[in-house]
């Protein structure tokens, strides 16, 4: 396996009209060029001017000249020019540049806009079923890492463009910037860029005086409020914030009475920047003392304060890129160890619990809460543990209570503690599981059992941060990180009040929701191959695998016990085999039996009723020689409806 | 952590006074280690009730270094056998000492913000942006925050005046206008009357209402500590 990846920059030099730069690579010349090429996995990332093909393939050599030349037959544009134009990076260099764009490090700010990008982008070569398990598993490590640089490294601290320190500044001076008002006097196209971040971050008014050609289109996307020259005084006096780009002010100054109405206001705080190019900025110096509440910068400032900034910017940014590293190794690792379905310790191939194992790279690393459900068996605590283990939290504790499983009047004093005497037998004092978890992760299964008094003290635990252990008159202030799953429906025992409403909004912020195993068909080869080798390791057996009838019965069974099932089942059959392949009279009888309704289990799940209809209506006949009578005994339907049903689904003998 | 010390520490204090409370029959208000200590007591509680409120740590370092001070030379002035002059065991004497302690509680909350206020202000007009650019939340928020303090404890120090002067007319019969802490007492409600008019008439904020109000507290903490110990005659209850 290798990887590489293609950057193929000035796309309008191919299609010169503007806006047509997306059909160069339109899904069908894409799905094309992956038919002719051995890529096996892609991802397409346009992005303005430039477009990176980031490809997975089993011939390293040649595919990224061979994809070039593909593309041009394609496309009909010469080869010389597309490889004038286009960048090659292969394997590590290829991973780093695909991880430091997920996370928006290729900006010297991580540039928000770009991950939402990168994340459509990759969303919809998924759609498009572009992608594998290698990039999924590179996507699924880049969000964390994303994550990660944003909440714990928090590299986006210090602002590194003049744009964000200006923004900076005057959230300094104004805080909430609502009330206020920009001007900004530019014929420079830099503009844009300010007022794009005073309106991100919701100024009230943007008062713009330009003579550009683009300032209508400016005004008209950011809402900006576009004035005369004969409306300056007027804004001006309104303005907390003055922008002014090229317009060097001292001859301004006298010509529009500048001076008088900064006079007027001059107690008033204000932010007045001065983006001149360098030289013309000495001949307005003008005497700031005389105004208490002016903070006036120039091109210099911004950029000397971005230079400061930069240096602990490139400390983190020097962090970043060790973990980068590290990625891409352990990437590696992964791709040879053929453990590819795997994130920590999940297991799965299948669509959704691939987005499960994105969803849980992107929250492991905040403090929400996560709600987690699903049928018994299917893994829950295993998604908790895997959320613990990405965290910040690693290293503190991780644990794990099942509501069910402890009698109500325990519970209280199990999961907050007790005082010495707070009820008969309570002899000493007894620390509660959650300030055993403290600074770590709780894990509190089958919350839906929990008595409504209980849910109340969670609750309460959520909103404040503090416990009281039974029988004690003080709280404690623990720092836990809450995860609950259940295999009832919460929203339904809500409606009928014995789950507490507001509990259930808080614990529901962010819900997992595991599909039983039967809907997910791609997981059981993966999940068996994976139990297959823990319980042969731990029986000291050599077994290979199943044979293909094993398998065949493995995939059709509806596996009502879910991932638990399965794991006994492949255990047993370990157990049980005499030989080194596992075969069907090895497993459990329920895989073996199958009623007939079950032999077609898998296919059930995407079976409308009325296909169901026709597929028992027709098995039952034939299973009872087309006797009418029995038929429609067992079915419990009249004989005129049985016909009907016949001639309708065109079923005859 | 430390808001466990803080909340501990005031505990204690809080004891201490109702205690003091219950066995004495009135309010710790009595005399100069009394008002000090009892004023230190209230300046902490204010601040934690702030803190909490406004989720804001940063003012801890400029306001527990007041308190402490207060607390430290208070002990210097503890005198147990001395017996009370009877009017200062009268109710309205009481009321009148709360007032006075609660509005200078509020001059401390201005003042500090508007300390940091000009700390944040100098650094950003200096353009070297560091740690006050960095932990401080806006100039805005203790604009207001100083603005607001001053609203509040502008009224309270009046009435509190105006109470005194009701009970100094009764026993001083009139000599009283000129003693130095009345005076200077005065003159620094003077000040926090022209720190509310620059502001509402001229449209001052910003660094001048934050220069009033340093200005303010530090002519209050003159009168309060050095005045009212070594000058004043009549306004000492000894």
């Amino acid at each position: 396996m290798s990887v590489f990846l293609l950057t193929i920059h000035n796309l309008s030099k191919f299609s010169p009209k503007a806006g047509m730069q997306g059909k160069l690579f339109s899904p069908k010349r894409v799905s094309e060029l992956l038919e002719r090429t051995d890529v096996t996995e892609f991802y397409i990332a346009p992005n303005g001017k430039s477009i990176d093909f980031f490809a997975c393939t089993l011939t390293p050599e040649k595919t990224a000249e061979e994809f070039l030349k593909i593309y041009s037959e394609i496309s009909s544009i010469a080869y010389s020019e597309l490889e004038a134009e286009s960048e090659h990076r292969n394997e590590t260099e290829a991973i780093s540049y695909f991880l430091k764009k997920m996370i928006g490090l290729q900006e010297s700010e991580i540039a928000v806009k770009d991950l939402q990008e990168f994340r459509e982008n990759y969303a919809y070569a998924r759609e498009q079923k572009w992608v594998g398990p290698q990039l999924n598993k590179l996507y699924q490590r880049g969000v964390w890492l994303a994550e990660k640089v944003r909440i714990d490294l928090n590299l986006n601290k210090n602002a590194v463009t003049r744009e964000s320190v200006f923004l900076d500044l005057a959230k300094k001076i104004f805080g909430d910037l609502k009330k206020h008002t920009a001007l900004v006097v530019s014929n420079n196209a830099d503009c844009e860029k300010y007022i794009r971040k005073l309106k991100e971050r919701g100024v009230g008014e943007i008062h713009f005086l330009s003579s550009l050609k683009a300032a209508k289109g400016i005004s008209a996307r950011y809402s900006a409020q576009k004035i005369e020259q004969d409306g300056l005084l007027d804004s001006l006096s309104k303005a907390d914030i003055l922008l002014v780009f090229d317009t060097p002010l001292n001859g301004f100054f006298h010509e529009t009475g500048l001076w008088d109405v900064l006079q007027k206001r001059r107690n008033a705080p204000l932010l007045w920047l001065e983006l001149l190019e360098s030289g013309e900025h000495k001949k307005s110096a003008i005497d700031f003392s005389k105004f208490h509440n002016v903070y006036n910068y120039s091109r210099e400032d911004l950029e000397s304060i971005v230079l400061e900034n930069l240096k602990e910017h490139k400390k983190i940014k020097g962090v970043v890129d060790s973990l980068i590293a590290q990625e891409v190794e352990s990437f590696y690792e992964w791709v040879h160890s053929k453990e590819q379905y795997r994130f920590g310790d999940i297991i799965g191939k299948s669509e959704p619990m691939q987005k499960i194992m994105e969803m849980v790279a992107r929250i492991a690393q905040t403090d929400i809460s996560i709600l987690i459900d699903g049928e018994s068996g299917t893994g829950k605590e295993l998604i908790a543990k895997s959320i613990h283990q990405h965290s910040l939290r690693v290293q503190e504790s991780f644990i794990v209570v099942n509501c069910g499983a402890i009698p109500e009047t325990l519970l209280e004093s199990e999961l907050f503690g007790h005082v010495k005497g707070a009820f008969t037998g309570a002899a000493q004092n007894k620390k509660g599981l959650f300030e055993a978890a403290n600074k770590g992760t709780i894990f509190l299964d089958e919350i839906g059992e929990m008595s409504l008094a209980m849910q109340v003290k969670l609750l309460r635990f959520l909103q404040e941060g503090e416990v009281k252990p039974v029988g004690s008159n003080e709280t404690l202030d623990l720092d836990v990180r809450v995860i609950t799953a259940t295999n009832r429906n919460l929203g339904e025992m809500v409606e009928e009040d014995s789950f507490r409403r507001d509990l259930f909004y808080r614990l529901n912020v962010i819900q997992i929701t595991i599909p039983p195993l039967r809907s997910r068909q791609d997981d059981i080869l993966p999940l068996v191959e994976f139990f297959q080798k823990k319980y042969s390791d731990l029986n000291h057996k050599t077994v290979h695998g199943l044979d293909e009838k094993a398998k065949e019965l493995m995939m059709k069974y509806s596996w009502p016990g879910n991932i638990r099932e399965l794991e006994n089942a492949v255990e047993r059959a370990i157990a049980l085999t005499p030989g080194t392949v596992i075969g069907p009279e090895d497993l459990p009888p329920s895989l073996t039996n199958l009623q007939p309704i079950n032999s077609f289990p898998g296919q059930a799940l995407n079976m409308t009723l009325k296909d169901l209809e026709k597929h028992h209506i027709a098995a039952l006949l034939t299973e009872h020689d087309w006797n009418y009578d029995l038929v429609t005994k067992i079915l419990g339907i009249g004989r005129t409806t049985l016909w009907r049903k016949m001639k309708e689904y065109e079923i005859a003998n | 952590m430390i808001r466990k010390w803080l909340v501990s520490a005031l505990l204690v204090h809080t004891t201490y006074l109702a205690l003091f409370t219950y066995r004495t029959g009135h309010l710790p208000v009595g005399d100069t280690f009394q008002v000090l200590t009892t004023s230190a007591w209230f300046f902490a509680l204010v601040y934690l009730v702030l803190e909490i409120s406004l989720k804001e740590r940063t003012m801890g370092v400029f306001f527990l270094p007041v308190v402490i001070p207060l607390q430290a030379i208070s002990t210097f002035f503890i005198d147990t056998e001395k017996p009370l002059a009877p009017i200062l065991t009268e109710l309205t004497f009481e009321v009148h000492v709360a007032m006075m302690i609660s509005a200078y509680a509020a001059f401390i909350i201005s003042f500090i913000a508007s300390v940091m206020y000009l700390l944040l202000a100098r650094e950003m007009q200096r353009k070297k942006l560091g740690i006050f650019f960095e932990r401080l939340p806006s100039l805005d928020f203790f604009d207001r925050l100083s603005n607001q303090a001053v609203n509040i404890g502008l009224p309270l120090v009046s009435l509190g005046i105006v109470l005194g002067g009701i009970m100094g007319a009764n026993v001083w019969e009139g000599q009283w206008a000129f003693d130095p802490k009345l005076f200077a007492v005065f003159i620094s409600w003077a000040i926090y009357v022209v720190h509310l008019v620059t502001r509402k008439v001229m449209g001052w904020q910003g660094r001048q209402a934050a220069i009033i109000s340093v200005v303010g507290f530090n002519w209050l903490l003159f009168s309060f500590i050095i005045v009212s110990t070594f000058f004043s005659k009549v306004h000492n209850f000894q």
